[in-house]
């Protein structure tokens, strides 16, 4: 371990694809490219900087099958176990029996809980809610500027992570 | 909630540019501190693809589901095995036009004819002509199912639509709504703002009178001649009404002050592209024009 605990480098770019290939090329350089800062997603950057594929979509189907089986279960519950009744001549004998009846209500409880439980998976996991202080390193990250990160490993890896950084193209250098 | 997920990054580029402190304080609040790192641009994106596939099915299923409210009735009128595919056309049909309406005076008012172009209206005219075809033989369906059901009632309540105390609803509706809109068959119409506007208006007025249609002259006559009655709105539905229009336009123009009308942050993902075309048709027809004076 190096005696200081995080040393961070931030190049400021101007341009999204001068960006994106100073992720490839720093990283070919041996740096530890932490993050890019973006006002808009950058398709390729997530390859670029290796990151793993999201799980949010996998997240989503499994809210969504609680959804499903919670509805199903509340109404079997209600509906064949609990109270039932000879609605219209059309008695509630099984579930398989109701299911048409059933299906709007499957269908939305399924949407409602994939779509809330996906959302609060996302808020919580990229740590944003309410009250949350941003970490704004250039006033322009969220206009039209791209901030990169980059940890430096010693003090003296810093100098050099700022001259590779501006002659990959950055427009300013940052600690 | 799709649609406050969408706007966190653009409350985000608002809360960096303020200047007041109580400003900064308020969008970072409903940025919820958002900071557009690689990771939480990945996760986004595929948040938005699945919320949109989600609420795709979820239009069909709501105006489904409110017009079989309708359909499981017994009233003559609302009867009708037609009525879901009916209101979901209805409801794209009715939401464009009131989009439409909206739009084109927050275009102007804002400036935005750069960012919302002729290209835009004109392909949103040719949902609305589409819908509203499909909303018109929806009307003439549910008059030929009426009469090909041989049910008396069912006859009766469509007879007396078109040509019963309410005709002039009936007619406002089909006027408004089937007429109207096929004057969008012309490109010229499409493309202008003006006529866009005229005609969205027309198809508000339709839309309106299609519920008025479907609940007041189903419900003033039914299987009973002894209850049968004339509809007088009391000062309080008057009132609920124009309540109504309140309640949408208050928090409405509250948005267009104070919350990002475009979705910037997509936007910006083509920005990019779209320019470079733009200075280059613009090279191109700034050239031509040096030709022609020489």
């Amino acid at each position: 371990m190096s005696t200081i605990a995080k040393k961070f480098v931030y190049g400021i770019f101007n341009d999204d694809d001068v960006a994106l290939n100073a992720v490839t090329a720093l990283r070919s350089k041996g740096l530890k490219v932490k993050d890019v800062i973006s006002p808009f997603p950058i398709h390729g950057m997530d390859e670029a900087l290796g990151l793993k594929r999201t799980r949010l979509s996998i997240c989503a189907f499994l809210y969504g099958i609680t959804g499903t089986s919670l509805a199903l279960w509340m109404m079997w519950y209600m509906n064949i176990w609990d109270w039932p009744m000879d609605i219209g001549g059309k008695p509630s004998f099984a579930l398989y029996k109701n299911l048409p009846a059933f299906i709007p209500v499957t269908f939305e409880s399924t949407v409602l809980c994939a779509a809330h439980g996906m959302v609060i998976t996302f808020l919580l996991r990229s740590k944003i809610l309410p009250g949350v202080e941003p970490n704004v390193i250039h006033p322009r990250q969220a206009d039209d500027h791209f901030v990169m990160t980059i940890q430096a490993t010693d003090d003296a890896q810093v100098a050099q992570i700022h001259n590779l950084l501006k002659e990959a193209g950055a427009i300013a250098t940052k600690e | 909630m799709f649609w406050y997920s969408g706007l966190i990054p653009d409350f985000a580029a608002v809360r960096d540019r303020a200047v007041t402190k109580w400003r900064k304080r308020i969008y970072t609040i409903l940025s919820f501190g958002w900071v557009g790192t690689a990771k939480n641009w990945q996760r986004f994106e595929e948040m938005s693809l699945v919320l949109a596939g989600l609420s795709t099915p979820l239009v069909l299923s709501v105006h489904s589901v409110v017009s079989m409210d309708f359909a499981t009735s017994l009233v003559p009128g609302w009867h009708t095995t037609i009525f879901p595919p009916y209101f979901v056309a209805g409801a794209i049909f009715s939401g464009f036009a009131m989009v439409q309406t909206l739009l084109i005076i927050t275009r102007k008012v804002l400036n935005m004819e750069d960012y919302i172009t002729i290209y835009h209206i004109d392909m949103m005219n040719r949902i609305i002509l589409i819908t509203g075809s499909i909303v018109g033989v929806a009307y003439l369906t549910e008059f030929f199912i009426a009469w090909y059901s041989g049910v008396e009632y069912e006859q009766y309540a469509f007879i007396n639509r078109a040509t019963g105390p309410y005709w002039w609803a009936y007619w406002s509706m089909m006027t408004c709504n089937v007429i109207t809109p096929q004057l969008f068959w012309s490109k010229k119409l499409r493309e202008s703002v003006f006529a866009t506007f005229i005609i969205a208006i027309f198809v508000n007025i339709g839309m309106w009178f299609e519920r008025f249609v479907i609940i007041v002259t189903s419900l003033h006559r039914d299987y009973v001649p002894s209850s049968w009655t004339m509809f007088h709105p009391t000062w309080v539905e008057i009132g609920i009404f124009i309540g109504s229009l309140g309640l949408f336009f208050v928090p409405f123009l509250l948005f267009t002050r104070f919350f990002p009308v475009i979705a910037m942050s997509e936007l910006k993902t083509i920005v990019k592209s779209s320019s470079s075309q733009a200075k280059k048709k613009h090279v191109i027809s700034s050239s031509s024009i040096n030709q022609q004076e020489h």
